[in-house]
């Protein structure tokens, strides 16, 4: 054992290399997972690096920490209406989809490495799940936006299936082992551990949810930790209890991300950032861990079996399932390219070596070079295949900072700083023309390193920056009034604005879209703007709040007359 | 809640026939009275012109979202149409309707019915969304379509 100073000297140069790697993934067009994983090959004893590591119990505690931090983080950022409307064709994909692309792929190790059927369809199941790591980090930091229904499958399947993969291999190990005989014990494990992994990491989530609201820390730098080390218990007691604790983590980070959680933002940041630091360890590591001269030796049979899982296995897999969830052709040979494969594979391969398998020396170097294989090859052509069929959407614009108000209590309001780009629609006007909705105030203008105090006649310049205080409902329509307008679709309205009469009575609008206005009923709408803004705010453009509902001044005779008004609906979060 | 769950097959049209606002309206209805959703066409048809009283609901650029409340309506219902020519709907930019979303809800619905009309607000500002719905050819190449965009 070396000694610890030159191990965290060795740690901090690789985490390092590894950042400046990043930089350069964008351009080469190259996931960085690669790069990460390249890093590491070439800091290994068969690289330039010359760092002996070849524990593989070691190896398998990291990988399985990192991979728990990284479905955590998952969790947390994946939205429960996007996982409500995929998770059946995900668990399905999951499920039957690794089972039929496990068994496939290990007809053909059988065939091409001539091993015994359970040895051959133990290596199918090692590199039957899609890896949640690789496909996080591809999706979320590859630089490419897909419609949301075929994103949203993929990292829920890939988030999922990991319990598959895993019951399948310990199963075929069981059965090799000669612990496990009939097939209802193989079921009963499969079912356990998915029924308790969902158990495990909805409760614990929700407990976590109560937990984290009501125990009023000190320190807010606790937040973070205190929500990390519900994911690390999540694991834990759902793997005791013989549960997916993968699964569970997920879940768990899914309850705790989509509810109102005392600062929420500094926990998101903490976990975006454990989940870095998570990736670059893990892919690094396996790195180090290969041994490219022996990847090298069965370069040829992983070749084939690489293919056959790539092109054969997962294509027949993704093409039973899809169509039964209205995906079209496109989006199926997609499906069907995305299986990337990671971590968890070579975790599970290193289960026969600890098990003293026969062949599991060979089993390893195989399902090493199928996951370089398909990290670099699936990886790296991903971005360009999705151009190629056209699945690609824009890019949303990127969101305003915000930071928060109290970090220690829930608050409905935030300070969110809008760079003014030279296209925003708030470029060149005045304060007092931007029509800002009821609820929020231009608290400051940052112009250089100079501080201006907002007057309504300051004129907001481009590359400016504007901070606001905000009611947090009425976000959605001034990040409008910023953003940049060559984003916004030049075909469509810039939001949907029903136009109204100004004679319309106050009753009338409250009946037809159930929002009170607190005014008598028989005022007409005209009579309730006025009432609502004095002097100088009666002008075209000014907006006027109520609830889910906001009054838009469209037109302003020459003698002050309301002559025509718009109504918006705001698009509040369910 | 997802658009794509409230429709079928029998609630979305391509194409629609109707040239003006009345008869798009009258045709959409006759989908959800065809379907089973509604049972009262008259007083649907009178609530949604009711509304469109108010000012009209072609908010321009080619689209329009009649929407109306009504004691006979039992559940939130939704109907999608399409038009290659164009509808005359008396829309603020006096251009010609392409597309249609009429929503009905019963009258002591609040939330649902704003929630809808903001999902179906999101829908067709999905960019590219306007341009790939008019060129659907079947009902069923549109929810398609609105499966895979939402």
């Amino acid at each position: 054992m070396p000694r610890v100073d030159v191990i965290i000297l060795i740690a901090g140069l690789l985490l390092l290399l590894g950042i400046a790697s990043s930089k350069v993934s964008a351009r080469l067009g190259l996931p960085v997972l690669v790069l990460f994983l390249l890093l590491g090959m070439l800091a290994g004893d068969e690289g330039i690096g010359g760092i002996v590591f070849d524990n593989y119990e070691l190896a398998y505690g990291i990988g399985t920490l990192a991979l728990v931090v990284i479905l955590f983080d998952g969790g947390l950022g994946t939205s429960a209406t996007s996982f409500r409307a995929v998770w059946v064709p995900s668990l399905l994909m999951a499920t039957f989809g690794v089972l039929i692309t496990a068994i496939v792929t290990g007809l053909a190790a059988v065939w091409i490495l001539g091993l015994p059927l359970l040895i051959g369809i133990l290596l199918g199941s090692i590199v039957g799940s899609t890896d949640a790591a690789a496909v996080f980090s591809i999706m979320r930091h590859g630089g490419i936006s897909l419609p949301k229904r075929l994103e949203s499958t993929l990292e829920v399947e890939s988030a999922s299936n990991d319990p598959m993969a895993i019951f399948l291999t310990i199963g075929c190990l069981e059965v090799l082992a000669g612990r496990v005989t009939g097939v209802q014990d193989l079921l009963g494990l499969l079912f356990a551990q998915l029924t308790l992994g969902a158990i495990g990491g909805l409760t614990i989530g929700y407990w976590a949810v109560w937990v984290i609201n009501r125990i009023h820390l000190n320190s807010s730098g606790l937040y973070p930790i205190l929500v990390q080390a519900f994911a690390w218990l999540t694991f834990g007691i759902t793997h005791w209890l013989g549960g997916s604790g993968f699964l569970a983590v997920y879940l768990a980070g899914l309850v705790i991300g989509n509810h109102s959680i005392v600062f929420q933002r500094g926990v998101r940041l903490f976990h975006d950032a454990a989940a870095w630091l998570a990736q670059i360890m893990m892919f690094i590591m396996l790195g180090l861990l290969s041994f490219p001269s022996r990847m090298f030796a069965v370069s040829v049979q992983g070749l084939l079996v690489g293919v056959v899982l790539l092109l054969v296995a997962r294509p027949i897999a993704i093409s039973i399932i899809a169509p039964l969830f209205r995906f079209n052709r496109k989006e199926i040979i997609f499906l069907s390219w995305v299986g990337l494969k990671g971590a968890v594979p070579i975790t599970l391969a290193t289960f026969p070596l600890l098990e003293g398998v026969e062949q599991a020396p060979l089993i390893f170097d195989v399902v090493f070079f199928v996951v370089v294989l398909s990290a670099v090859v699936q990886g790296w052509t991903m971005p360009y295949l999705a151009r190629y069929l056209g699945l690609e959407v824009p890019a949303e614009p990127p969101p305003p900072v915000t930071l928060e108000i109290m970090s220690l209590q829930n608050v409905d309001g935030e300070v969110v700083d809008y760079a003014v780009g030279a296209e925003s629609r708030a470029a060149g006007r005045r304060v007092k023309d931007l029509a800002l909705p009821a609820g929020a105030v231009i608290a400051l203008i940052v112009r250089d390193k100079n501080v201006i105090p907002p007057h309504g006649n300051t004129r907001i310049e481009p590359g400016d920056h504007v901070i606001l205080v905000l009611r947090s409902d009425t976000m959605p329509l001034v990040s409008r009034i910023f953003a940049d307008q060559r984003l916004v679709d030049e075909d469509l309205p810039p939001l949907i604005e029903f136009p109204l009469r100004p004679s319309v009575k106050v009753g009338d609008l409250e009946e037809a879209y159930g929002v009170r206005m607190d005014a008598p009923g028989d005022w007409t709408l005209s009579q309730l703007i006025r009432s609502r803004l004095e002097g100088d705010e009666l002008r075209a453009d000014a907006m006027v709040h109520f609830g889910p509902i906001a009054l838009h001044v469209r037109g302003l005779s020459a003698h002050g007359t309301i002559e025509q008004i718009g109504m918006v609906i705001l698009m509040q979060e369910e | 809640m997802r658009i794509r769950d409230l429709l079928d097959e029998a609630t979305v049209k391509v194409p629609l026939e109707s040239v003006d606002k009345e008869e798009c309206l009258e045709e959409m209805v006759d989908l959800l009275v065809r379907s089973g959703r509604i049972s009262d066409r008259q007083a649907a048809l009178k609530a949604l012109l009711k509304r469109e009283a108010q000012a009209t609901t072609g908010i321009g650029k080619g689209i329009a979202l009649p929407h109306a409340k009504h004691d006979s309506i039992s559940d939130l219902v939704v109907a999608i149409g399409v038009s290659k020519d164009g509808i005359e709907f008396d829309s603020v930019d006096d251009e010609l309707v392409h597309f249609v979303v009429l929503l009905l809800a019963n009258t002591s619905e609040t939330g649902s019915h704003l929630r809808t009309l903001v999902e179906v607000a999101r829908l067709v500002e999905v960019p590219g969304f306007f341009r790939k719905a008019l060129d659907c050819k079947t009902s069923s190449e549109l929810l398609d379509l609105i499966d895979s965009e939402e």
